[in-house]
């Protein structure tokens, strides 16, 4: 599965930390930086499991446990509104 | 008779009675608000009736006042509004703004939370004064002068809230003229059953969301929003919390502004 982020959705990255505000429905969210680091990987060409490696290249996880991470994360997401499945 | 503003880079036209424009131009907060020779991008019509007047903008009526000064502010408000949440210019969000030493605070936050109250202490301590109802920024993050004068709401009983609108000379304010870094951004609504100042330091994450959530125009430009609150957050600290009485919540703010 290949994630991106919906157009509506505007977004920033402040020391780690993710802003994202969704005109749609003018809610925001606020990522901590496990979440954010997933998210600044959401670039519509990544799938999960290529998201997943490269955190793990990053951060010396586990993988296994990274992606479940990461797959949790994007169905969260998906169901917020913010992220939408290729 | 017709004047254009420009206001906060937009065109507003006014077509009103040499009286009511004489009104507007003193509300006019800074130069963000000066007359122009332009065509206007939208009109605001005042119209007179009786011992009353009439305003109205695209065949909609925003009120009928007695009191012409009341219908002036409303005006207003209503062009700032307007202007902000089309503005490429300047990104207005809803906060008062002092500084000392040439660093600005700012208070976001909706009407009704004690932000002007703060002000009001904050500019008795030595404060400079910038803004009430809100913090205009440029592009670059920098916060301008918007000297409008400060509402103080007060409680007359029965839901009763009296409004008193005091200009910068009338506080013996000094007015802040040249653009600033923003050092502080502040979340502190008043809670009356505090005695003190009950306030967390958070991530300038937190402070660009604070900034977002009050800034008229986020539905309508989010990118351009999110980009500017973003560079001011990552160059403030960000205090969020409650707050006692205006003069503690002042001087705590004050102290931490100079560490």
């Amino acid at each position: 599965m290949v994630p991106r982020i919906k157009a509506t959705v505007a977004w920033a990255e402040l020391d780690g930390e993710v802003v994202l505000y969704d005109e749609n429905t003018g809610s925001m969210h606020l990522l901590n930086p496990q979440a954010g680091a997933i998210w600044v990987r959401v670039d519509g060409i990544a799938s999960l499991d290529e998201i997943t490696a490269d955190l793990r290249d990053a951060y010396q996880g586990d993988q296994k446990e990274i992606g479940q991470d990461v797959a949790d994360f994007v169905d969260r997401l998906i169901a917020e509104g913010v992220l939408e499945e290729l | 008779m017709t004047t254009t503003w420009r206001c906060f880079g937009q065109r507003a036209g006014l077509v009103a009675p040499a009286r009511f424009l004489q009104i507007m131009e003193l509300l006019a907060p800074s130069a963000l608000w000066r007359p122009c020779e332009d065509l206007p991008d939208k009109v605001w019509t005042v119209v007179p009736r009786r011992a009353r007047v009439m305003v109205e903008t695209s065949g909609e009526v925003l009120g009928e006042w007695q009191d012409e000064l009341e219908a002036a502010r409303v005006t207003r408000s209503s062009i700032e509004l307007w202007a902000a949440d089309r503005s490429k210019e300047h990104v207005a969000v809803h906060a008062a703004v002092v500084a000392r030493d040439d660093q600005a605070i700012v208070l976001p936050g909706p009407s009704g939370i004690g932000k002007s109250t703060l002000a009001l202490a904050l500019i008795d301590s030595g404060a400079t004064y910038y803004s009430d109802e809100f913090a205009v920024f440029n592009r670059r993050g920098e916060v301008l002068p918007y000297p409008r004068p400060l509402a103080l709401r007060q409680a007359k009983g029965e839901g009763r809230v009296e409004v008193r609108h005091l200009s910068p000379s009338e506080l013996g304010a000094v007015v802040g003229q040249r653009p600033l870094s923003v050092k502080v951004i502040a979340s502190l609504p008043f809670d009356p059953g505090l005695d003190a100042v009950d306030v967390q330091q958070m991530s300038p994450a937190m402070g660009a969301l604070h900034l977002i959530e009050n800034s008229v125009a986020a539905r309508s430009q989010p990118e351009a929003i999110l980009d500017v609150v973003a560079r001011v957050a990552r160059k403030a600290r960000t205090l969020q919390g409650k707050r006692g009485p205006s003069e503690e919540a002042a001087q705590f703010l004050l102290r931490y502004l100079a560490r």
